[in-house]
């Protein structure tokens, strides 16, 4: 046995430690358990752990957390919490044991290994110690005395960790999902979320600016969204400034995506009731608080308001068949004032074809995945989902409607509707049309024209087989000696007897 | 036969029939006891057979590189030839014919042929000089002859280590043939010949052990006598090498070596040498880091009783901790690694005496220096 402690006796009542006396069952607990874990990554993995198979909530009272020197200037991480039954410490020692802790129970500043499989009963010093320091810790194996450095809240610990990605195959749509997007984006959310009749409020949240040199405080639109469509949850998890949060209590969410060390939904009176914590991918946590009134978007999109006339303006439908024959409108090319979007197309005429191929050298591995292309007689069709700004060669192209696209700066007149163009140009079936400031008729490219990279251009790898077999692991037998032919004169006849040394 | 001719044979018999069987784990021949008067040719020819050489060369730099990375060994060089030499006259001593009437008197002149050429090795001058000879005499510790005793209905042959002739177990149903085989460690039957015909084998072969440092700090375990000599010191102060070695001691039986090591370390002679102690006690201390953060946990015991060696050991890794001056050596480690040698320190701490601890202290501060 240790020379520091000695095993508790069942129906002992008298300990020499301090604050210390047997449960209904008989084990030797204290008012306060305490864990001594070696560095702050072992407490996260505690807290992990025990998160993720009871709830955090109910330590939470009695919690907390100290940075602790030792005598010999080491630090190391002291985890109090209430020692309530022997039941509950049962189940934190084991945690914390698998975490790498020690785990120790008693009041004030004497504590005394917890019971383990050695002494079910628990333990008592053999003597007492009188120190200076803040905790003294008994082991069987060794005794240890710290001092208090720094407490660090358990709040602050959560929201400092930062979440880890989490892959997003197989992955269906949540029921409700929260939403921030800078304000610049948000009024555009709103119409839009209007328009795909989804179910949805929104929130203006204000944070007074972080600097003097903000001229106005910081604003986020929070958006709750409930029922979501897988596309509309791809778009705005693609839009820049917006962010995506899957709620998992009433009060706070982690961005989709991502998941936080700590199992939340096991700590939720960390979060304040009238308040929302998001926590985004990065680390950064936003704090809501308090909540700002949520209003439905139908009641904040913008509206044209226009009188209809009577029933004289209703006209008589003129035959599908006999349209063109009283009106003829052909499609052109004309220039647009406004801002291109959706730049996400290419044309590298055939002559720069030396520039595409020594570009494609230069490109990051992200743009080379998501870059699909066609190479006709005349040119190079590009095309990338998430923008073609990368690549600086050719005519810029931007969608205006689904796999349509225009030169860059220019629209169709007369400016139909995306859907309509798309039924005009039906004959393409599912493959791109482009439309040249030269040409009357659009270029239709099918789809399977369109490749990856790496499958167009690139020459095939044949690799050269080579054998590489681990090598022969030797391990040698006992070697064996055995002696030549007996002789009458051993010596008889032996070289170098008659040679002097060196 | 010319002079020249006899000499090659007798290298070429040494090299493929003695030192290739053994490095190969395989059965070496022992011939006739070779004179210190060959040396001058051996150290200048190679084997007949260049496969010989290659294939010994194989041999010693596999056993070298499980000790250090190191580029090459220098097969043949006269070091090791020498040493094979003084290895193969040692056990030829063994040979029981030699103690024959009128034949006794060839020992005598044995012995002494063994002592000039344990003195014609030099000092190992390369990394790969020290590994290779440790390859080489490495499996003469753990050499075994094979005796056989052969009865039948109306007599009894002993061969020891020497092959059974067929007429002698011919017929077995008939003659009611019977064998008995025992194997008998040479590191046995050396001790027992000393014990007997007191010819001091154990000690010729205790010194052409030192003349491979690094099996002797290898089998430290089993050298109650072992000093620090200078040729082993050279050895420990190559970080490569003194890793190695530091590892195999801790992952075998770390206290075992502890003992002997602790008690070296503290001879008068090293302690009037600041210098050479210091090499001395900075690889005890690479001893007890391996120990604690590389090794297996059941490495990581501590005995229930320490003895003066073992103490002194321990004393380095609880004094380390306060040094001032050790302190580069702990501070490069990271958080859970200091908590670890902290605890075994403190483990340690429980079965020292404070005076101890203040030797290990005395010793780190010559050894890293006062601060």
């Amino acid at each position: 046995m240790s020379q520091f402690l000695e095993r508790a006796a069942l129906h002992q009542t008298r300990f020499r430690t301090p604050g210390v006396s047997p449960d209904a069952r008989g084990v030797v607990l204290g008012q306060r358990g305490v864990l001594l874990f070696s560095s702050l990554d072992r407490v996260v993995a505690f807290f992990r752990a025990y998160g993720d198979e009871g709830s955090l909530d109910e330590i939470l009272p009695t919690l907390s957390v100290r940075r602790v020197q030792s005598a010999l200037r080491t630090k190391e991480m002291l985890v109090f919490l209430g020692a309530e039954s022997s039941y509950r410490m049962d189940r934190v020692a084991a945690v914390a044991r698998l975490a790498g802790g020690d785990v120790f129970t008693g009041t004030s500043r004497q504590f005394v290994k917890y019971r383990d499989a050695a002494s079910p009963l628990g333990y008592d010093l053999t003597e007492l110690v009188e120190t200076s320091a803040d905790v003294v810790l008994h082991h069987d194996a060794y005794r240890q005395a710290y001092t208090f450095e720094r407490e660090i809240p358990f709040r602050e610990l959560v929201l400092k960790l930062q979440p880890f990605a989490v892959p997003l195959k197989d992955r269906t749509a949540p029921a409700r999902v929260f939403v921030t997007a800078e304000v610049g984006v948000g009024h555009a959310l709103v119409g839009y979320l209007f328009r795909w009749r989804v179910k949805a409020s929104v929130a203006l949240a204000e944070w007074p600016s972080q600097s003097a040199f903000d001229d106005r405080p910081r604003r986020l639109h929070v958006f709750d969204i409930e029922d979501v469509p897988t596309r509309v949850l791809e778009l705005l998890r693609s839009l820049p400034g917006v962010s995506v949060y899957e709620p998992l209590g009433a009060r706070f969410a982690v961005e989709i995506g991502f998941r936080h060390p700590i199992a939340l939904d096991s700590c939720q009176s960390l979060f304040a009731e009238g308040g929302l914590t998001l926590f985004r991918g990065d680390g950064q946590v936003i704090l809501v608080e308090p909540l700002p009134p949520f209003a439905p978007v139908r009641t904040l999109v913008r509206t044209d308001v226009s009188a209809l006339d009577g029933e004289g303006n209703l006209a008589r439908v003129v035959p599908a068949r006999q349209r063109s024959n009283i009106v003829d409108v052909a499609l052109r090319l004309a220039p647009t004032q406004a801002p291109p979007r959706r730049v996400l197309g290419s044309i590298v005429p055939i002559a720069e074809r030396e520039w595409l191929a020594k570009m494609l050298y230069l490109l990051p591995p992200r743009t080379l995945d998501s870059l699909r292309m066609a190479i006709t007689e005349r040119a190079i069709f590009l095309l990338d989902p998430n923008g073609i700004e990368g690549i600086p060669l050719g005519l810029f192209c931007s969608e205006i409607a689904e796999r349509v696209y225009v030169p860059a700066g220019m629209t169709l007149v007369p400016q139909v509707a995306p859907s309509v163009l798309s039924e005009l140009l039906s004959a393409r079936g599912s493959g791109y049309a482009f439309f040249l400031v030269d040409d009357p008729q659009p270029m239709m490219l099918p789809a399977d024209a369109f490749g990856p990279v790496s499958r167009t251009v690139l020459r095939e790898v044949s690799g050269t087989l080579i054998h590489g077999d681990a090598p022969d692991r030797v391990d040698p037998t006992l070697p064996l000696v055995a002696y030549g032919p007996e002789t009458r004169f051993p010596l008889w006849g032996a070289p170098g007897q008659g040679e002097k040394q060196d | 036969m010319a002079d020249a001719a006899k000499l090659q044979a007798t290298y070429d018999a040494l090299v493929e029939r003695f030192v290739l069987p053994l490095l190969e784990g395989q059965a070496g021949e022992l011939g006739r006891p070779i004179a210190p008067g060959c040396f001058d040719f051996f150290r200048q020819t190679r084997a007949t057979s260049a496969l010989v050489d290659e294939k010994i060369f194989d041999a010693l730099h596999r056993a070298a590189a499980d000790i250090a990375p190191l580029t090459t060994v220098p097969w043949p060089s006269p070091g090791l030839v020498a040493i094979a030499a003084a290895a193969h006259d040692l056990l030829a001593l063994t040979d029981p014919s030699l103690d024959r009437l009128f034949v006794r008197g060839a020992r005598t002149t044995v012995l002494d042929w063994i002592d000039r050429w344990t003195e014609l090795i030099p000092a190992p001058a390369t990394r790969g000089e020290a590994l290779a000879r440790h390859g080489l005499i490495a499996p003469l510790y753990r050499v075994s002859r094979r005796d056989v005793i052969v009865k039948n209905w109306a007599y009894t042959y002993r061969f020891f280590g020497r092959a059974v002739p067929w007429n002698v177990v011919a017929m077995p149903r008939i003659r009611f043939v019977r064998q008995e085989e025992a194997v008998v460690r040479l590191t046995g039957l050396i001790a027992q010949l000393d014990a007997r015909d007191n010819l001091g084998l154990g000690v010729r072969l205790r010194r052409l052990l030192a003349r491979s440092p690094v099996t002797e700090l290898l089998e430290v375990r089993e050298l109650p006598d072992f000093r620090f000599g200078l040729a082993s010191l050279a050895v420990i102060s190559d970080p490569a090498i003194s890793g190695g070695i530091a590892k195999r001691l801790v992952g075998e039986d770390e206290w075992q070596s502890a003992r002997v090591l602790g008690r070296a370390v503290a001879s008068p002679e090293l302690h009037a040498e600041p210098a050479l102690l210091s090499v001395a006690v900075r690889f005890l201390v690479e001893m007890l880091m391996t120990s604690t953060l590389d090794a297996r946990d059941d490495a990581r015991d501590v005995p229930d009783v320490l003895d003066d060696g073992t103490a002194r050991y321990a004393s380095l890794l609880v004094a380390l901790l306060s040094h001032d001056g050790a302190l580069d050596q702990i501070r490069v480690l990271d958080d859970g690694d200091r908590a670890t040698l902290q605890r075994r320190a403190e483990r340690l701490r429980a079965g020292l005496v404070p005076e101890r601890v203040r030797e290990g202290t005395q010793l780190l501060d010559l050894a890293f220096g006062r601060t």
